[in-house]
């Protein structure tokens, strides 16, 4: 991404599968926040949730998280109020959202809220 | 007949969940989509797994019952006891599999009851989630990641408004989109007290009013209202308008209780509307989406009669902004709220934003019941901390007006 300035932002797609554990940290050092995509056609999506949150939970306490969930629809459950539920229990309000990760608006807005939330005052 | 137009639905009995899925998708892809896989009680036709653990039982009360529906065994073996069923013999085959479909389609069309079909459909109440385990390896030789049991429903996946992104406005647009209300400057602090509405007045109250029936009895209603109904499925969280969204957008900018009020009602679904085949599916919206631009409508930048301007709200969740139309600065809204209750004032002056911002937007979260006025006293007592900017507000502000396409 070309930001105003010449800077230039990658993005990197991190595997969540476990076997890529040893990359994590390397790709959180110096990151601004936690973007979290579950995929609702999991059998047990709240225990995935739960894993990253546990696995990211310093960086996120440092910086912020936001989470999309794919694949609503071919899996409309749990709902976006089940993960709210979820959330609330763990003592946690962030912004979680349906998302198709290849429509750029879905991924804009995610990435958009994941920004407010670490400074609402901010202006685009 | 266009058989990709009017795909056989069945139901897959005794798969375990990978079998299942795997099953789904080789309907969808290899076989073009000529059948799609959906609940047992809007099946037409049943396929078993023969070899499953529970698959005899399945077949032998399915015979016992007699079932309706036209019956597919997947198979290692060619014989079986049973008749009347179609046989394909695994590994599956695509050709097998199109032709033992084509056979079932003809028997339906034909309304062909074999002596072992009788008029129950098969599994009577089961739950398609709850489908039997099975040796997946079967049917299927790819690792798969652990997936839950699923209906792959096409006609789910083109219900377009439903899943698709909804509109971002900015304050360009939200005159012409959202409106304004004459006669009063809503964002004159002076005249704050006048810049209310009753949603009970506008169709808003009306929907809300029925969402509320429909969902606490969980049936599906419609509500009347001398122009085209709404059509409410509480079990899907949708709703149906046969109405192009320019028209529902000037009918819920108009206050319709002393007009059309009497005329409003909450019924159960007409014949007429229950024996609909055709209903279009870019007609279906998600119940809170539909909901939330009718509020954003009837507010038209002014807030709910029912909070109190000078005392605090809250905002128990992010709404789901994706499938929301997104007034300008919700998201900073939100993000500021969900913080901690504030004033609609105090949040207009924090964000340094224009106040029917705010008020439209804690209309349509009013609305979805995410947000409301504060009742405890300890909530109106203690100020939420002062946003502090960000140490890498700069850059988040570069990225940002990325995302928003300005130019810096």
């Amino acid at each position: 991404m070309n930001l105003p300035g010449g800077e230039k932002l990658h993005l990197y797609g991190t595997p969540g599968q476990e076997r890529f554990d040893f990359m994590w940290d390397i790709l959180v050092t110096g990151g601004i926040g936690l973007v979290l995509l579950l995929d609702n056609t999991r059998a047990d999506p709240f225990l995935d949730m739960k894993f990253f949150l546990d696995t990211f939970d310093k960086f996120i306490s440092e910086t912020t998280v936001a989470i999309g969930v794919t694949q609503m629809d071919l899996s409309a459950k749990p709902t976006i109020d089940d993960y709210h539920i979820q959330l609330n229990a763990l003592g946690l309000k962030p912004p979680v959202f349906a998302v198709d990760a290849r429509v750029k608006s879905d991924v804009s807005l995610l990435i958009q809220a994941l920004l407010y939330t670490l400074d609402p005052g901010l202006e685009g | 007949m266009d058989k990709n137009k009017n795909p056989l639905k069945v139901a897959l009995h005794g798969m375990n969940e990978r079998s299942y899925k795997m099953m789904a998708m080789y309907l969808q892809g290899p076989c073009k989509g000529v059948a799609f896989v959906v609940g047992n009680n809007n099946a037409e036709l049943d396929i078993i797994d023969a070899d499953s653990v529970d698959g005899q039982k399945l077949l032998r009360e399915n015979a016992e019952k007699g079932s309706a529906r036209p019956v597919i065994i997947l198979s290692l073996n060619d014989e079986h006891p049973f008749e009347n069923v179609l046989c394909v013999k695994k590994p599956v085959k695509t050709d097998d599999m199109l032709s033992a479909l084509a056979k079932g389609r003809a028997l339906l069309e034909q309304g062909t009851k074999s002596p072992a079909m009788g008029s129950v459909g098969l599994l009577e109440g089961n739950d398609p989630y709850q489908a039997p385990a099975n040796n997946a390896e079967e049917l299927v030789e790819d690792e798969q990641p652990v997936l839950k049991k699923y209906v792959i429903d096409s006609d789910e996946q083109r219900k377009t408004s439903k899943h698709q992104a909804a509109m971002q406005l900015n304050e360009k647009g939200f005159g012409a989109f959202i409106g304004n209300v004459t006669g009063i400057d809503v964002n004159d602090p002076k005249q704050f007290a006048k810049a209310h509405y009753n949603p009970n007045d506008y169709f808003q109250g009306y929907v809300e009013s029925a969402f509320k029936v429909s969902r606490e009895k969980g049936q599906n209603r419609q509500l009347n209202s001398g122009w085209n109904p709404l059509v409410i499925f509480p079990g899907n969280n949708e709703v149906w308008l046969d109405v192009d969204e320019s028209q529902v957008r000037a009918f819920s900018g108009l206050a319709i209780k002393n007009t059309l009020g009497s005329k409003m009602s909450v019924t159960p679904l007409s014949q007429e509307i229950s024996a609909k085949e055709d209903m279009s599916l870019e007609r279906f919206h998600s119940m809170d989406a539909f909901l939330w631009k009718v509020a954003c409508w009837a507010s038209k930048g002014r807030y709910p009669a029912t909070i109190d301007i000078k005392k605090p709200v809250y905002l128990k969740s992010w709404p789901n902004f994706t499938r929301l139309l997104v007034t300008p600065h919700a998201l900073r809204i939100a993000a500021l709220l969900i913080q901690g209750p504030r004033t609609l004032p105090n949040i207009a002056e924090v964000l340094n934003i224009k106040p029917q911002y705010v008020f439209v937007f804690i209309s349509a979260a009013c609305s979805l019941g995410i947000a409301g006025q504060v009742r405890r006293e300890v909530d109106e007592l203690v100020q939420s901390p002062e946003i502090k900017p960000n140490k890498n507000q700069g850059l988040l502000s570069r990225i940002l007006s990325t995302l928003l396409g300005k130019k810096a």
